[in-house]
């Protein structure tokens, strides 16, 4: 038995055989490459040489076009000047009648800069400012700010081929636990109510300041304490009932104030609304707690809820607290299925509707539809298999569909910044942890110096593959907030050396760890939350500065579970996280008043400065904005000299579309669902299995 | 017998107790605690981290989160048995539960001062009474208008609670602050400084992880009245007493609309008001609020369908494949078949998915099945069976739909499955093959047929029923690997959520069903034992 060839033995022969081919055969396969490579390389030097002989006959003519085209702006030049004096005087006439209407209404102001020349836009329905009715506004002199009408910041409608029509699929990376409003609470959530339920106001999609939308004008008392707003005349919500002043109490009082609707967290949003009183059908005035620099912001961005559709839920209060899907508004879609005994429920695709009565600009696409695959792999084969037309990869998805090329002709890849990305920071704990121990980084030298050591565009380039940018500050770079003159803080060793030896650190022992004066070494704990590789390689990479320079760095890879616990007890010396926002203006109080070290805010660096502490207090007392701009910008200053947080690098949105998807505009606030629509005509027809 | 099994579902009380309540003590000594996702939540990101505190503490009163673990517990227990003592529940509109309030929590550090109880009044509501011939909708009327105002004065309340505890925690931090300097005001060393603060405050650390002033602290603490932080302490400590009144008010109200009945009881009554029997109330999810009963309704019927499914092919492949490889023993027939089987029971499922998607479901090669899901993009306008429509097109409807995107889940939940059940029940054929009477009824000349039908395998089955039965279990629990990648929102993804989010009732929900299934599952292999073998008896 023992001497005789066996299946066994035969199993394993065969396995062996298949091996060997298996190596020669690679061998033979890079052999090959190694060939075609040589092949390549020669025939690309011959046809540099072409180039090169092509280019030099090209930038003659070019030379020669330009001549030609001097000569003709000249006669172009004439013309036009003849005609703008023609133009200015039709203006002067009109302007002067304009200020006669102005003179003798109340005082008004100009919007919100929305469309650069002041033209009104195509779509909308003309108004002239001096048309708009001002008698509904306190007689006090307050100044009433008229918003243009709420329109497309880019219109479809003037692209060429433009076809109305088809459901655009977006395919979410998580599963939306509801969609009902104020009871919703991850991000996906959140972009399904954006395209059905509106708001007073919205940010406008470039500038990002607050701009009316179911708003046609506001009163905002220059203390201020309150807001009048009158709403739209022709705003209605998706059944055709008219939006009107008692909606938006209700949504506030009945809603979100309501101790039985379980909105926690919305009502910690609008902590600072007092009340909300209908002072006619479509006018309304909100009263504030305090003179808050986000006062205008909070008033005019909860969404606005029917209060015939949403009344009889709200009497049953556990009938809206449990529901998934009640979801009814003004915007320029609705749910496809509205029917409360059968609500959308997790685990169901999101289908989401035109709304045929929308007041304002007419959607292009017919359908939305939102589908979850949670598996990253699964997720990028339904989207190039054609189940969806927008993804959200992650990067180094972009990366390996960057080589594909049959993948580009079909998809565009979009990497922008908006004002909801967010950054990613190393958290330095300058002040005690419970144990009653402070850390190294209680020195700003010593903050600033770590900073130094840490090159920021290495891991941008090396470990985020380039899809991110360098950060300055707590305040993202598409907003106004943010200070443009800060320059990052280069990668300088010799610096970090510099200013940890005047911090007292140097190697008074030659065992190449840095000591301070009672002969401690250098030695601190990097907290981070495990399972995301990309962190792993960047807590790495600064372990290996930190070697470098004479520091001990001990890894403290942590459950994401733990992290609030560690982040509430300040029990850290440094932890890596990141930040998103979803404003363009954020509050700066939570993160860097002294205020907010105390009880569980979240200053858990425990950075303490009275200047921060005053600009803070400044700067949300500040109504004004441009006034409110230069205490921000004052604040980004401090922050940068002083490094709570090293800021590792800014975020981007990161989005697959398809070459269907036409007029998808990359805007500051993100994306606009109302604007793009789907080429039918080309590329052939989209699998639906 | 029938003793047997009445004993065996006795034994089940104890023994479903014991384990849910380990379970319990897990979730709740693992980081973060209880309900760590939805505390999460409520805190909110960025923007709404101001009234953190105020949040939390409106999520755990909800839920009753800031009660002793033991006494939510014996809550939950009290919730999930058919048998309940005390009150009846009403069952509300829209289905919710009515029952009588629960206590207010007591002023927090009152044992500082030594009037505040005394202050205290404790009104006493007049038993409320419905006309006779007051209608449904009135009763729900006076119900909704008392439950809101209670509901209001009672969120006050929580927020005076609040404030107050936030006044404490800061007057704990300036008298620690105070303490930990010498005359000069030099920070003392650290050891004198832990020294001089346990000597003040009692403890060194007044906090708990979450930063809330230890009760114990508070007991035991005597105020340092001089401090300046203190004066907020006491005003805000009166400022409660008033809303604590106001609260017991509303509350008092409250509690005699209800004793008043303003709707149906749930469950059957056995003695008024003392003992009655009625549907087990699951609870709810602490993040959505929505009851576990609806969510594993969702839930369950896919991991029935894709379980339904697999389960029955594995046994219809392995069992036979198991009695050709016992009757061929030692031959190419079954070292082949073992070998395949191992080889698929080794393949990593979270291998096999991902390579079933990359080619199998991929345009780019295959692209036979759908990448996930379990219906098309239109399934709800399909008929249900195969159809031709009028136009003489074919539609595949909502079952062959439905089928076709199962195909690669139930082809991953199965390829694993042949290899312990084929071996168990070659092991058992094999076992008997050797026997005795085996031998006797060839060496009659019995047919081999026969001889493996009706005599080897019938004999074999004993094995087979105690692997019969753990299937019950693995059908309600669903996979989380061929649930993710496939994007099915089965148990196996409720319950990992649940864990991830430490969602205690789901988890406990779950565990609750699964261990009464598994229970009944083996109490039911038993009796089948004493019917396939005579041999076996229980009395």
């Amino acid at each position: 038995m023992q001497n005789r060839f066996g299946i066994k033995d035969f199993v394993i022969v065969l396995l062996m055989l298949i091996v060997l081919v298996m190596q020669a055969l690679t061998m033979l396969a890079s052999d090959r490459e190694y060939g075609e490579r040589q092949k390549t390389d020669s025939a690309l030097t011959k046809s540099n040489a072409v180039v090169t002989t092509t280019m030099q006959r090209f930038d003659d003519s070019v030379k020669k076009l330009s001549s030609e085209i001097d000569e003709f702006s000249n006669i172009v030049d004439g013309a036009l000047r003849q005609n703008n004096e023609q133009i200015v005087a039709a203006l002067t006439t009109l302007s002067g009648r304009i200020d006669a209407v102005i003179a003798s209404g109340v005082r008004t102001s100009d919007g919100t800069p929305s469309n650069a020349d002041g033209i009104s836009l195509g779509d909308g329905p003309g108004l002239s400012r001096a048309n708009v009715d001002t008698s509904w506004a306190r007689e006090d002199g307050t100044e009433v700010t008229i918003s243009e009408p709420w329109t497309y910041s880019s219109n479809p409608r003037r692209d060429p081929g433009y076809t109305a029509g088809g459901e655009f699929v977006e395919i979410f990376e998580g599963q939306p636990r509801k969609i009902t409003p104020y009871r919703f609470s991850d991000v996906y959530g959140r972009r399904v109510n954006d395209a059905i339920i509106e708001s007073l106001g919205w940010y406008d999609p470039t500038e990002l300041t607050v701009r009316g939308r179911l708003a046609e004008a506001w009163q905002y008392a220059d203390d201020g304490m309150w807001l009048r707003v009158k709403i739209r005349d022709e705003a209605i919500f998706s059944d055709g009932t008219p939006v009107e002043a008692h909606d938006v109490a209700f949504t506030f009082h009945d809603v979100i104030f309501n101790p039985q609707i379980e909105a926690d967290r919305d009502r910690s949003v609008y902590y600072n609304i007092d009340k909300v009183t209908p002072i006619s059908n479509k006018v309304v005035e909100f009263t504030f707690k305090n003179t808050n620099s986000d006062n205008l912001e909070q008033a005019m961005l909860f969404r606005v809820m029917p209060e015939h559709y949403y009344r009889e839920f709200i009497d049953t209060p556990n009938t809206f607290n449990n529901s998934n899907g009640l979801t009814m508004g003004s915007g320029p879609f609705r749910l496809a299925n509205l029917d409360p005994n059968n609500q959308w429920a997790p685990g169901q695709d999101i289908r989401l509707v035109r709304n045929e009565n929308y007041w304002g600009p007419t959607p292009p696409v017919d359908r939305l539809r939102f589908r979850v695959i949670s598996d990253g792999q699964a997720r990028l084969t339904a989207y190039s298999n054609g189940q969806g037309d927008m993804m959200r990869p992650s990067a180094d998805q972009i990366m390996r569909k960057r080589e594909d090329q049959s993948f580009k002709d079909r998809f565009d890849e979009r990497v922008w910044y908006n004002m909801r990305g967010g950054y990613a920071f190393i958290a330095w704990q300058t002040g005690e942890k419970p144990d009653g121990t402070t850390t190294p980084f209680a020195d700003q030298r010593v903050r600033l110096a770590m900073t130094h050591l840490i090159d920021r565009d290495r891991i941008i380039r090396d470990i985020s593959y380039g899809l991110a940018r360098p950060r300055t500050g707590p305040f993202s770079s598409t907003s106004k907030q943010s200070n443009s003159d800060i320059e990052p803080w280069p990668y300088d060793m010799d610096r970090a050396k510099e200013l940890l030896a005047e911090a007292g650190w140097t190697d008074t022992d030659g065992d190449n760890v840095l000591e301070n004066e009672e002969g401690d070494e250098f030695e601190f704990e990097f907290t981070y939350s495990n399972g995301q590789e990309s962190t792993e390689r960047t807590v790495s990479y600064i372990g290996e500065q930190c070697a470098k320079i004479g520091i001990r760095m001990k890894k403290n890879p942590i459950d994401w579970a733990i992290m609030t616990t560690k982040l509430n007890t300040r029990e850290f010396d440094c932890i890596t996280l990141a930040w998103s926002a979803s404003k363009p203006e954020s509050d700066p109080n939570q993160l860097w008043h002294s205020d907010s070290i105390e009880g569980q805010g979240d200053n858990f660096t425990q950075w303490n400065n009275p200047e921060a502490d005053r600009l803070i207090d400044i700067g949300s007392q500040t109504v004004d904005f441009d006034e409110r701009m230069a205490v921000w910008h004052q604040l980004h200053e401090l922050i940068h000299q002083e490094q709570p947080y090293t800021f590792l690098m800014e975020l981007p949105w990161r989005r697959f579309t398809t070459k269907e998807t036409k007029n998808f505009k990359e805007y500051n606030s993100g994306i606009e669902y109302h604007e793009f629509w789907k080429d039918s005509s080309g590329m052939g027809e989209t699998l639906s299995p | 017998m029938i003793t047997y099994i009445l004993r065996r579902i006795l034994i089940m009380i104890p023994t479903l107790i014991g384990m849910t309540f380990l379970l319990y003590a897990l979730v709740a000594i693992a980081p973060g605690g209880i309900g760590a996702g939805a505390r999460f939540n409520a805190s909110g990101g960025q923007a709404g981290n101001r009234e953190a505190a105020l949040q939390k503490a409106a999520l755990e009163d909800r839920f009753g989160l800031d009660d002793h673990l033991v006494v939510q517990y014996v809550h939950w227990l009290g919730r999930v048995s058919p048998v309940k003592f005390g009150w009846q529940d009403q069952v509300g509109p829209g289905g919710t539960r009515v029952k009588l309030p629960k206590e207010l929590k007591a002023i927090p550090a009152a044992n500082w001062f030594d009037d505040i109880e005394a202050t205290v009044a404790h009104p006493k509501a007049e038993p409320y009474e419905f006309a006779s011939d007051a209608t449904e909708s009135h009763k729900a009327s006076v119900f909704r208008r008392v439950s809101s105002e209670f509901a209001e004065t009672r969120a006050d309340y929580l927020v005076a609670r609040v404030k107050l505890e936030t006044a404490i925690s800061s007057y704990f931090t300036e008298l620690r602050d105070c303490v930990s300097v010498d005359d000069e005001g030099e920070r003392l060393p650290r050891v004198k400084r832990r020294n001089a603060v346990r000597e003040t405050i009692g403890t060194n650390s007044y906090l708990d992880d979450e930063r809330n002033v230890k009760k114990g602290v508070i007991r035991r603490h005597e105020p340092v009245r001089t401090q300046p932080a203190f004066a907020e302490v006491e005003r805000l400590a009166r400022a409660m007493v008033e809303q604590r009144e106001k609260t017991l008010k509303a509350r008092e109200t409250y509690e005699s609309v209800v004793r008043a009945k303003p709707f149906d009881t749930s469950g059957f009554t056995l003695i008024p008001n003392t003992l009655s029997v009625g549907k087990p109330d699951l609870g709810s999810s602490l993040l959505t609020s929505e009851p576990v009963e609806d969510l594993i309704a969702r839930a369950l019927p896919v991991t029935l369908l894709l379980n339904g499914i697999a389960i029955p092919i594995i046994y219809f492949i392995a069992i036979p494949a198991g009695m050709l490889a016992a009757t061929k023993q030692g031959k190419f027939v079954d070292t082949g078949l073992g070998t395949i089987m191992i080889g698929l029971y080794s393949i990593p499922i979270v291998w096999a998915g991902v390579l079933a998607i990359g080619y199998l479901a991929n345009n780019a090669y295959l692209g036979w099945f759908p990448v996930n899901g379990l219906h098309g993009a239109n399934a709800d306008a399909y008929l249900f069976l195969p159809s031709f429509a009028a136009d003489g097109s074919w539609h595949r409807g909502y079952l062959l739909d439905t089928l076709w995107h199962i195909c690669l889940p139930v082809l991953c939940l199965v390829y694993g499955g042949f290899a312990v059940l084929s071996k168990q029940t070659r092991a058992a054929m094999l076992e008997n093959f050797n026997a005795d009477y085996v031998r006797t009824a060839r060496a009659k000349g019995v047919a081999p047929r026969n001889v493996v039908w009706a005599h080897v395998f019938r004999n074999s089955l004993l094995p087979l029923i105690t692997m019969f039965v753990s299937i019950f279990p693995v059908m309600l629990s669903g996979s989380v690997v061929i649930e993710r990648i496939f994007s099915v929102p089965g148990m196996g993804s409720l319950l990992i959520d649940a864990i991830n989010q430490r969602e205690i009732e789901i988890i406990l929900a779950n565990a609750l069903i699964i261990g009464v299934v598994n229970i009944f599952g083996l109490l039911l292999a038993d009796i089948l034992y004493a019917v396939a073998d005579p041999r076996i008896s229980y009395n």
